[in-house]
């Protein structure tokens, strides 16, 4: 792998990241092994498959496979190819099954991925359990969000989420029950860009005024969404790099009042502040209500984007799709639950009033990089960022600090 | 109900149909020249604008996710973003053109009619890749009379491949 590691050497200067980085096809093969197959990633949310026999099927890079609640209750995550000559077992995005069983010459797999039926079994001398569905080398769940990695020597999940588990907490605990719920399907919008672009949008403070104008124009005035349209001394909001690639915008010095981030305000929502203050405690709840939700990438694949749970997949070098799904709560009002979705169409989809601007920029981007390239520079805000105790680093709103902590993991992975 | 109520009920005559299918061509007129203000003139005040998703088998604007599922003042808001010049999507507007056929008619009630129809549509993405994009579906539509034309009050519009990942839609569908 020494010519990969000089192939990344090159491509990043002082704060600053050559353009080819998102055009190059050997580098493309070499994230997927080295950041998709060998690293942690997000599968889906244990809600998405709630009772037995429920599946959902996903790519992991170029990986397809499918999550699954096993019959005792657990979730299972296997390859979604045949072990026999490699037909994809299940074509559906979702659906139930009591095994899953091949449509080519109807080999049966059990949940787990153990091979349990070979018709026609007088031709078949090998042992079955050698003969099951391949699986990751490893699965763990924090608060319901399930990861994977196909490398054994990836360590444990806690150790890559690090700080990131902070903010699922965060995310889940907006419910006064813990929980979420994804249960209003998935939009999957599709970017002629590379995939990286998503990641780094996604927590790009910077652009919002310019690439936003007109949806600050028609929406901001009385919005939650004001705030993005102040000048550079009156924003309150940071920029946070949390290490090992997880990094944030972080919206809620900009919140005064509770439930801010909803654009709603407590006494519109009472029965959802009681549950709160009775599940947390007063002072506890009132933090929750006023700092709202993050604003996270958890690296490479997961975007906690306020009310929205968000994947990014790679397709090919050019070529994603982001996925997004409300972020409902347990626990809470159906009306409740019809704002979040509500708010979540308005900002994430093809055709919402904020990310559909995102892609045409980010394949404005692809075009412009496909020559020879040039560099990119990411240096705002170096000088005057603020590196904490526990490592954490934080800008202002505006500053890259979020992109630089993106590749700054991205290029130590990449590189090992 | 009785055999000649529900054939009453559901029937429309020539002359509406005629008008309704004129009706319809210039809203779609309207919708592919970008001009926004004449396409919102034919809406109803209780006009909702429906793109559902297609991973969902009973898709429903109140829980689960969808394209669009705009009422009249998300809408309004909709026209107004892309009437600032300023909405990147859009900016400058994709060239397009659709084709509507396979009518089928209904009506509601005296006043009310229900039209559904197949539709291509054709958008050059100008803005980005510059590739012609090809749109399928069928659209529903609900129109109620007003004078001696018609108000749009429903408009429904199932992608076909609405289940997979769709590339920007920023215009009006
Ligand atoms: S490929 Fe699946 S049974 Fe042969
Ligand atoms: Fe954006």
């Amino acid at each position: 792998m020494d010519g990969a590691r000089k192939n990344i050497r090159n491509r990043f200067g002082d704060d600053s990241v050559h353009s080819t980085i998102y055009t190059d096809r050997e580098l493309f093969d070499a994230e997927m092994k080295k950041l998709f197959y060998d690293g942690w990633v997000f599968v889906g949310h244990e809600s998405e498959v709630p009772k037995p026999n429920n599946y959902i099927t996903r790519m992991i890079g170029r990986e397809p496979v499918i999550m699954v609640r096993t019959r005792e209750g657990n979730i299972s995550v296997v390859s979604n190819r045949c072990a026999h000559r490699g037909n994809m077992l299940c074509h559906q995005h979702s659906g139930s099954s009591r095994s899953f069983s091949c449509e080519y010459h109807g080999w049966t797999f059990s949940h787990e991925g153990d091979l349990v039926g070979v018709p026609l079994p007088g031709g078949s001398h090998k042992d079955s359990s050698c003969l099951g569905l391949q699986k990751p080398a490893m699965q763990a769940e924090h608060r319901g969000f399930v990861f994977i990695t196909f490398n054994p020597d990836a360590g444990p999940l806690d150790d890559h989420l690090g700080k990131a588990k902070d903010l699922i907490d965060r995310s889940v605990s907006l419910s006064p029950t813990g929980k979420i719920k994804l249960s209003a399907g998935w939009l999957k919008q599709r970017f002629r860009c590379n995939w990286k672009m998503l990641p780094e949008n996604s927590t790009d403070g910077y652009h919002a005024p310019f690439t936003h104008a007109s949806f600050l124009r028609v929406f901001a005035p009385d919005s939650q969404y004001k705030m993005l349209s102040e000048s550079e001394d009156e924003r309150k909001s940071k920029t946070v790099d949390w290490g090992n690639g997880h990094v944030a915008l972080e919206h809620a010095p900009s919140y005064e009042e509770p439930l801010q981030w909803l654009g709603t305000t407590k006494e519109k929502v009472p029965d959802y502040v009681e549950s709160m203050k009775e599940a947390y405690g007063e002072e506890e709840a009132m933090r929750k209500l006023v700092d709202g939700p993050p604003h996270s990438t958890v690296f490479p694949n997961l975007f906690l984007g306020e009310m929205n749970i968000a994947i990014f997949q790679p397709v090919s070098v050019d070529e994603c799709v982001l996925w997004h799904t409300p972020m409902l709560l347990d626990g809470v009002s159906d009306k409740l639950n019809a704002r979040i979705l509500r708010q979540s169409q308005a900002a994430m989809g093809p055709a919402s009033f904020l990310l559909a601007d995102d892609a045409i920029i980010s394949e404005r981007q692809q075009v412009a990089a496909g020559g020879r390239g040039g560099w990119m520079d990411l240096s705002r805000g170096r000088k005057r960022e603020e590196k904490r105790e526990d490592g954490t680093i934080w800008g202002h709103i505006s500053d890259e600090t979020t992109n630089r902590g993106f590749w700054s993991h991205y290029r130590e992975v990449m590189q090992a | 109900m009785n055999r000649n109520e529900g054939n009453s009920l559901t029937e429309v005559s020539s002359v509406d149909r005629q008008s309704l299918v004129d009706f319809l061509s210039l809203e779609a007129r309207y919708a592919d020249e970008a001009r926004y203000d004449e396409w919102d003139d034919l809406l109803e005040s209780d006009m909702f604008y429906w793109v559902p998703a297609g991973d969902t088998e009973a898709p429903n604007p109140e829980t689960t996710v969808s394209v669009i599922a705009d009422n009249r003042t998300r809408l309004k808001n909709r026209i107004a973003q892309l009437k600032t010049g300023l909405r990147l999507a859009q900016q400058p507007a994709s060239p397009m053109r659709r084709q509507l056929s396979n009518f089928e008619f209904k009506a509601l009630s005296e006043n009310e009619f229900s039209v559904e129809c197949n539709f291509a549509l054709f958008e050059y993405r100008i803005q980005a890749t510059r590739e012609m994009t090809i749109w399928a579906g069928r659209y529903e539509y609900r129109l109620r009379r007003r004078g001696d034309s018609f108000g749009m009050f429903y408009k429904r519009v199932e992608l076909t491949n609405a289940s997979d990942p769709l590339p920007t839609l920023a215009f009006l569908i």
